[in-house]
């Protein structure tokens, strides 16, 4: 754990760093958020497990493939 | 009235210019040149995305029951009024990365160097004014289209007569 702390006029701040382990996205694998996060996204927002695993730029090129499914099939 | 930014891909050519304009209307100058220069350099609240058979601009689509609202610790992102789009504060967003986390569509992002999200705010106060939004005012094929909610119902329905009545008359109508 490392502090650094910064006097600036009457505040201090302080940044903690503490390492955490984070979930790997389950469609490219990179490391995105930590179990928790994960696990509160799929219980507060009710997001399946597949989605609350799946990092946002993965949601993103989902969510451009489901369009790009629906146009097709609308041609 | 809710307001949408609509696309038509098929007229999109992915030249990224709803990006600059975009990034251009949030930055402090607002002008192009000196936006250039700016530090922290202003980003663009949308991202035009290459499928494999169209391109497509990709912003917030301002969910009706959003899940970053409900995610928000601060109620940094909220709604002015029911029929507003998601609003950032940026004074109340401390960086927590719940609202990037909770986009079903990925188009939250944070602004690491600044520790604050980012999205698309529809250039609320520009539609306020009365304009439309920046980047579809720069688009310049007219894939990006700002309309009523309603008005896209009407032009929906009305398509669909026009439909319907080709196929009773046999096609000339």
């Amino acid at each position: 754990m490392t502090e650094m702390a910064s006097e600036k006029t009457d505040a201090v701040t302080v940044t903690v760093k503490k390492p955490v382990l984070q979930v790997s996205c389950l469609v490219c694998g990179t490391p995105f958020a930590t179990e928790k996060q994960v696990r509160r996204v799929h219980e507060k927002l009710h997001f399946s497990q597949q989605l609350a695993a799946t990092c946002p730029d993965c949601r993103g090129a989902k969510f451009r493939g489901a369009m790009e499914k629906v146009l097709s099939s609308q041609k | 009235m809710k307001g949408m930014i609509i696309v038509n891909v098929d007229v999109c050519n992915a030249c990224k210019s709803c990006e600059i304009a975009c990034a251009v209307e949030h930055s402090a100058s607002k002008d192009l040149y000196e936006a250039i220069h700016e530090d922290p350099k202003p980003r663009a609240r949308v991202s035009v995305q290459q499928g494999v058979s169209f391109s497509v601009p990709l912003q917030c689509r301002q969910c009706a029951n959003a899940p970053c609202i409900a995610l928000c610790p601060t109620g940094g992102l909220h709604r002015a009024d029911p029929d507003s789009p998601v609003l950032l504060d940026e004074e109340k967003c401390i960086g927590c990365d719940w609202c990037v986390l909770a986009c079903p569509f990925g188009v939250i992002q944070l602004d690491e160097e600044r520790k604050v999200a980012f999205k698309c705010d529809q250039c609320f106060e520009r539609v306020q004014r009365g304009q439309l939004p920046a980047c579809v005012s720069a688009c310049p094929t007219g894939a990006l289209m700002f309309k009523i909610l309603e008005e896209v119902s009407k032009e929906r329905r009305n398509a669909y007569l026009v439909e319907i009545a080709e196929c009773l008359t046999g096609g000339g109508v």
